[in-house]
């Protein structure tokens, strides 16, 4: 009994690890992509930036994607998708469903770590 | 998409067709890359479309992205026997003048982004060969990760393609002979609307060591046709690159007074044409910065001539406040030696010409630039290095809300002084007579691609939740349109729902441009499948009341 729920026990580590190791992996792509498509007008001191600054001015909302705590992946889904005001939205060949899931990973991920 | 409309169909094809269709081309390109669902289909609608929601607004009902030259071929078979109409596109970011929309509601997208291959880049005989896939981005990053000692000419997003951009005539910021992206392209590949492949100019001989270096082969030069029309679908370009200037200083000349631009405008042509200076960019400072609101005092002076500028009291705020009426930003390359020698030369000129003139180094670097050095360039675009900052120009500012785009009204007119003075009068009568707030001042600037002429733009603002402003946008545009040929200016490029009515102005002769083009396509393209309606030339089938 003891020696099947070590079994047990290490499979599951086994696969905790796994899991981290892919999510790692995937983290590593979203970023990737925030630098391929995203960093051009959402890095510091870009206009996507300068213009979230005056969204944001009253708040404690940083304007920069990259320092934000409170995005969510679905939310960062549905952007890439719809555009938002002079955003355009990104086609398949551009950033394809694998690649917008890490880049939502990425994104709401990065400050709660 | 309107409730009832439950699939949008190619024009003139019935859902059997095309429903055959798509099977056949699914077993090319594969299930995976053809787009067929309306969340992948609004994809491809243009962000920046003056018709967004409406029936007209241009929606695929299909998307394809194949990878292979062979792959268009097999697209464009299937598409003759099912007389389906196709839309190629590049990168499709073309933003401003139609984004990745086909011309037409139900036109097939064929987007070639998955053809993205650097298929060369040579730095001793300083050229590329590119397929269309591949963005300014890219070509960068490849010449920066291989060292290479090249510099693309660049138009202001660096992710578009300099196919596309090109094929659009697009240009730039360097040099004026590579500024033109269209004349700096040298060989081409293209399917044509039978699904043959064509290489034209040195490509046309096989086995020729030189697709990219000399633009003519033997015989004439066809590669015009493929330029903001719908004669092939191109597949492989090459382009002249600039190589790499040893120095690089950024000068900044002022000047006080309204009507200096006249004589200033005549050195300037001089200095670019003798290739002293590259691209130079003129401002005024009389405008506030973007989002900022204007000075209300000088605000007041644009209306306060029986509701028109008052340029004596504009021309007296700018000398009281020392605030000079234009800059211009002028780079120039070489060798450390030879721009001193030409930054002296350049301010002689101007201060010998112009009372009050003054020149200004700002920047004046050795290259390669230091990473700091390129972050802080003041134009990146003017040492090729590729960016998206151009879209503060349709971000919100402190003073305006947001915008959803923009869309470019872009006529060219003389390289003069004079005229530029005489468009800004004109462009302001006419929003007088339309009872709209002017959007050009007494110093509104000319934009300086073109070596050899100017372009005078406006950005009108397009809306997505707005239809009322789409539609009162569109009939200023046209408007603007005819004004502008009344005069003597036409547009240099035009988004779909405009090409129409900027092709019709070019209508020389009883418009035999038109129809020369139109007897071509008709030969060309019997079935009328490439990209109907693609500068305002139609195949027979289409015509109609669209030829009117």
């Amino acid at each position: 009994m003891l020696k099947n729920m070590k079994t047990v026990l290490f499979v599951s580590v086994l696969a905790a690890t796994s899991l981290l190791a892919s999510n790692s992996t995937d983290y590593t792509k979203g970023k990737q992509v925030f630098d391929k498509w995203c960093v051009h007008c959402h890095g510091i001191g870009m206009p996507a930036t300068n213009a979230l600054r005056i969204v944001y001015k009253e708040t404690n909302i940083s304007p920069v994607l990259e320092q934000r705590k409170d995005l969510d992946a679905e939310f960062v889904k549905f952007i890439v998708r719809h555009g938002r005001y002079s955003m355009p939205f990104f086609r398949k060949t551009e950033i394809n469903d694998e690649q917008l899931k890490n880049l939502a990973l990425y994104l709401s991920t990065k400050n709660k770590k | 998409m309107s409730k009832k409309e439950e699939i949008i169909l190619p024009n003139g094809v019935n859902k059997e067709d095309f429903l055959k269709a798509i099977s056949e081309i699914e077993k090319i390109v594969g299930t995976k890359w053809v787009f067929k669902t309306k969340e992948d289909l609004d994809l491809y609608r243009d962000a920046y479309s003056p018709y967004w929601d409406e029936l007209e607004e241009p929606i695929p009902s299909l998307a394809i992205a194949p990878k292979k030259v062979e792959e268009i071929q097999e697209i464009v078979r299937i598409a003759n026997k099912y007389t389906l109409p196709i839309f190629p596109i590049s990168t499709g970011k073309n933003l401003g003048y139609g984004s990745s929309a086909p011309n037409n509601r139900g036109d097939v997208v064929i987007d070639l982004k998955r053809m993205n291959k650097i298929i060369e880049v040579n730095d001793k005989r300083n050229y590329c060969i590119l397929e269309p896939g591949v963005s300014y981005f890219d070509l960068y990053e490849y010449c920066e990760k291989n060292n290479l000692n090249v510099i693309m000419d660049i138009p202001d997003p660096g992710w578009g393609s300099p196919v596309g951009n090109s094929l659009d005539h697009g240009w730039g910021y360097t040099y004026g002979q590579y500024r033109d992206h269209f004349g700096a392209h040298c060989g081409m590949e293209v399917v044509l609307a039978n699904g043959e492949v064509m290489r034209t100019a040195m490509g046309a001989l096989p086995g020729s060591k030189t697709f990219a270096e000399n633009k003519y082969g033997y015989g004439p030069y066809l590669d015009g046709l493929f330029s903001q029309s719908n004669f092939g679908i191109v597949t492989k370009m090459g382009f002249w690159m600039m190589p790499k200037p040893e120095h690089y200083t950024l000068a900044v000349l002022t000047v006080p007074k309204r009507d200096d631009l006249i004589p200033l405008v005549e050195i300037m042509n001089y200095l670019e044409d003798s290739s002293i200076i590259g691209w130079p960019l003129y401002r005024s400072p009389l405008n506030p910065e973007y989002g900022k609101p204007m000075n209300p005092e000088l605000k007041s002076y644009l209306t306060s001539k029986n509701g028109k500028p008052d340029i004596d009291k504009i021309q007296d705020y700018a000398i009281r406040n020392d605030i000079p009426y234009w800059q211009i930003d002028i780079p120039v390359y070489g060798n450390k030696d030879s721009v001193e020698a030409n930054i002296n030369y350049i301010k002689q000129r101007f201060t010998k010409a112009i009372d009050g003139a003054k020149v200004k180094v700002i920047e004046d670097y050795d290259l390669p630039l230091t990473k700091k050095q390129a972050k802080s360039l003041k134009h990146k675009v003017t040492l090729g290095i590729p960016n998206l900052e151009i879209f503060w120009l349709s971000t919100r500012g402190e003073n305006f809300g947001p915008k959803d785009g923009h869309v470019w009204f872009s006529p060219i007119i003389p390289r003069d002084g004079k005229e530029l003075l005489k468009c800004q009068e004109i462009y302001i009568d006419t929003f007088h007579e339309l009872g709209m707030e002017s959007m050009i001042t007494p110093f509104s600037h000319p934009r300086t691609w073109m070596y050899r002429a100017f372009c005078f733009m406006i950005g009108f603002a397009n809306s997505r939740t707005d239809k009322e402003k789409n539609e009162q946008m569109r009939k200023v545009y046209t408007t603007m349109v005819k004004v502008a040929a009344k005069h003597g200016w036409g547009d240099y490029r035009a988004a779909p729902p405009f090409q129409d009515a900027v092709s019709g102005v070019y209508n020389f002769n009883n418009n035999i441009l038109k129809r020369f083009t139109q007897e071509l396509k008709d030969t060309i393209d019997p079935n009328g499948i490439l990209a109907p309606g693609r500068g305002g030339i139609w195949p027979k089938r289409l015509r109609g009341d669209k030829n009117a």
